[in-house]
């Protein structure tokens, strides 16, 4: 029980740090941290094997993404207004408390562990409220990024096919080389 | 050696080789080459008929296992092979004789291949996982890295994965459920998520906007090449899915909604069609005009409308590369490709300004065109069962028709000089072939539309 509460804390407090700060170095910290806690999520269903190809398939993409945005001319770190801020945050507090709400329905139709389940859930609903409120790629792969780990741990709990595994995998390291094409290098900086 | 190693695993090596030549020439003239390669290896190669082998014919299994997954490739997919592999030489040579510099020499051949590789995953419902690889690949397919304009392509990227997730949790929910789902429930339940991931996937109203914006930033030949073979591949998936399901495939809710779907999609498109100052936007509403048709037509009932759906995707696949090669001309005069500026377009390109007009009209079925025997038996079936349905897309064919006659009025406002149009018959030698084929394609449409019937073959339940 302790485990689970903290799991849903850790994910939520992952996420809250994404939404939060403006340092890309800071949201993308808060995105290997919800890495990790999907990977002791899925932990718990899976082989480790098998669960720590999501752990490191997502850690090789943020690197990827990471590596892109320290050589990007283009670097997310404006200033944002705690007005914006706060109304993010609450935006996204209300999408947890409408999860917690309806997490039990859901979980008629999908039966699978309940911390399981919300966390999924709030995540891909946080994802989108993430990514909605921006029309930068950086943030939108950053927010599809959150969604497809929130599916991720849904789907995992139902199914645990190698190929699926394989090519969801190929699918995360695709987006975040996507996040790096559109972030071309800053000439001056290569020049230095 | 098999089927999917020959047309999925080997143009992926050969796109890969490709990228190393530095010679963008020899690059294109081998992606053309080897396209055609792919292509013709159809003609000469029998899937799992090994036998049965004939003159220059070579017999191969079907099957290759990966990770306890199969890839499946019949002998009734070939025509499918061929399709995309020939689709590939024609758009490959159209940018190389039009000058395009197209973004999809080399990589093309991988997305192509990874699309077939989706139709021919088993379980069928792995394949929206591998559709999400092909739509991230054509990405870089589409826009340059610093391309400014990305609004279309963020939006393309977030609805094509969203579809991902619903059509996975359908394909749980279904598994086991192939001849009969297990309640009434999960009908409902799969059937939603299900028809989410379509939406998601077709680019359905409300999540259409992705369309235009993405035709707008991107160059016709690029963006006629990703979204044709794309939803392609989708409505085929989309066939197999209802040929999969027999609880599906007799469910009336479901023909229901894609008659809906599609027919607000065709008054969509014509609607914006009709407004639109963009040209290139307009192709994208066009695009959606067509979803639409397509759609209806599968609505129809699982059995009557599935061999006119071959014949209106035969129809609007050629058509519709016309149109985009006749706006991709245009994109190198230095004029803003608008409405308004159609006149001066067709001044310095009027073969092209001749192709387009013509290309719209064959979409909407107009008489002596590609599209007009399958939209006048489209026409007949809805009058029989539907006619509300009908008279909506009567009223969406008129609107491009008058957009047709919009466009023709500007260029007739001022004498053309015939000086231009000896001089652009010179320049313009391919697409005056290219036009001269089409216009014989309208007067002897079952020559080619007969051939894709073979496109919908595989599908047991729903030929009958």
């Amino acid at each position: 029980m302790f485990l689970n509460n903290l799991l849903i804390f850790s994910a939520l407090a992952a996420f809250g740090l994404m939404l939060i700060v403006s340092d890309w170095r800071m949201r993308i910290a808060g995105l290997a941290s919800l890495y990790f806690v999907g990977f002791i999520v899925i932990l718990q269903i899976w082989p480790v094997a098998l669960a720590s190809v999501k752990l490191i398939s997502g850690w090789m993409g943020i690197a990827l993404l990471s590596t892109s945005m320290l050589n990007s001319m283009h670097q997310v770190n404006d200033h944002r207004f705690t007005s914006e801020i706060i109304f993010r945050f609450l935006m996204t507090a209300l999408i947890w408390i409408v999860v917690a709400a309806i997490a039990p329905s859901i979980n008629e139709w999908l039966p699978i562990p309940y911390t399981n389940l919300y966390i999924g859930v709030s995540l891909m609903g946080s994802g989108l409220i993430f990514m909605s409120l921006t029309e930068d790629l950086f943030e939108i792969i950053l927010g599809l990024l959150t969604i497809l780990t929130g599916f991720d741990i849904i789907y995992s709990s139902l199914e645990g096919s190698a190929l699926v595994t394989g090519i969801y995998a190929f699918i995360i390291i695709l987006i975040c080389l996507l996040g790096g094409y559109f972030s071309p290098p800053d000439l001056d900086k290569e020049e230095e | 050696m098999n089927a999917p190693i020959i047309w999925i695993i080997s143009p992926v090596v050969v796109a890969i080789l490709l990228i190393f030549f530095k010679n963008k020439s020899i690059q294109e003239y081998l992606y053309i080459g080897i396209s055609f390669i792919f292509s013709v290896l159809t003609l000469l190669i029998r899937i799992d008929l090994v036998g049965e082998s004939g003159f220059l014919a070579i017999g191969i299994p079907s099957v290759l296992n990966i990770l306890g997954r199969s890839f499946v490739l019949l002998e009734n997919d070939k025509f499918l092979i061929f399709l995309v592999y020939f689709f590939n030489a024609i758009w490959g040579a159209t940018s190389v004789i039009l000058k395009k510099n197209a973004r999809f020499i080399p990589l093309g051949l991988i997305y192509t291949a990874f699309l077939l590789a989706a139709v021919s995953v088993e379980p069928f419902l792995y394949s929206a996982l591998i559709m999400e690889i092909a739509v991230i690949m054509s990405i870089p397919l589409l826009v340059d890295s610093r391309t400014a304009k990305r609004s279309g392509i963020s939006r393309y990227l977030i609805f094509q994965t969203m579809a991902m997730p619903f059509i996975l949790l359908a394909g749980w929910f279904l598994a086991g459920g192939e001849i009969s789902p297990v309640n009434p429930d999960q009908l409902v339940q799969a059937t939603l998520l299900l028809g989410l991931g379509f939406v998601f996937w077709l680019a359905i109203f409300p999540f259409h906007s992705w369309v235009p914006m993405v035709f707008d930033e991107t160059d016709p030949i690029n963006s006629g090449f990703i979204f044709l073979l794309l939803h392609s591949i989708y409505f085929i998936l989309i066939l197999k899915y209802i040929d999969g399901f027999a609880w599906l495939r007799t469910y009336p809710v479901f023909f229901q909604a894609l008659r809906y779907l599609g027919i607000i999609m065709a008054s969509f498109g014509s609607i914006g069609l009709f407004f639109e100052k963009s040209i290139r936007k307009m192709i994208g509403y066009e695009f959606l005009h067509s979803v639409g048709i397509l759609l209806v037509a599968i609505g129809l009932s699982a059995t009557r409308g599935i061999t006119l759906f071959s014949y209106l995707i035969g129809s609007r696949i050629i058509s519709f590369s016309i149109l985009s090669w006749s706006v991709s001309r245009f994109e190198s005069l230095d004029v803003k490709m608008s409405v308004i500026n159609f006149r001066d377009l067709t001044q310095k390109r009027p073969i092209a300004g001749a192709s387009l007009l013509f290309s719209l009209l064959a979409l909407t079925g107009m008489p002596l065109t590609i599209g007009f025997p399958p939209q006048q038996t489209l026409y007949q079936l809805l009058a029989a069962d539907y006619p509300t349905i009908l008279v909506l897309m009567i009223l969406s064919n008129i609107l491009i028709t008058m957009t047709v006659f919009k466009l023709t009025k500007e260029v007739l406002r001022k004498k053309y000089e015939i000086i231009y149009l000896l001089s652009a018959l010179k320049e313009e030698l391919f697409l005056v072939f290219i036009l001269i084929i089409f216009i014989v394609f309208g007067f002897f449409p079952r020559l080619i539309l007969v051939r894709f019937e073979h496109l919908v073959s595989g599908f047991e339940f729903l030929i009958k």
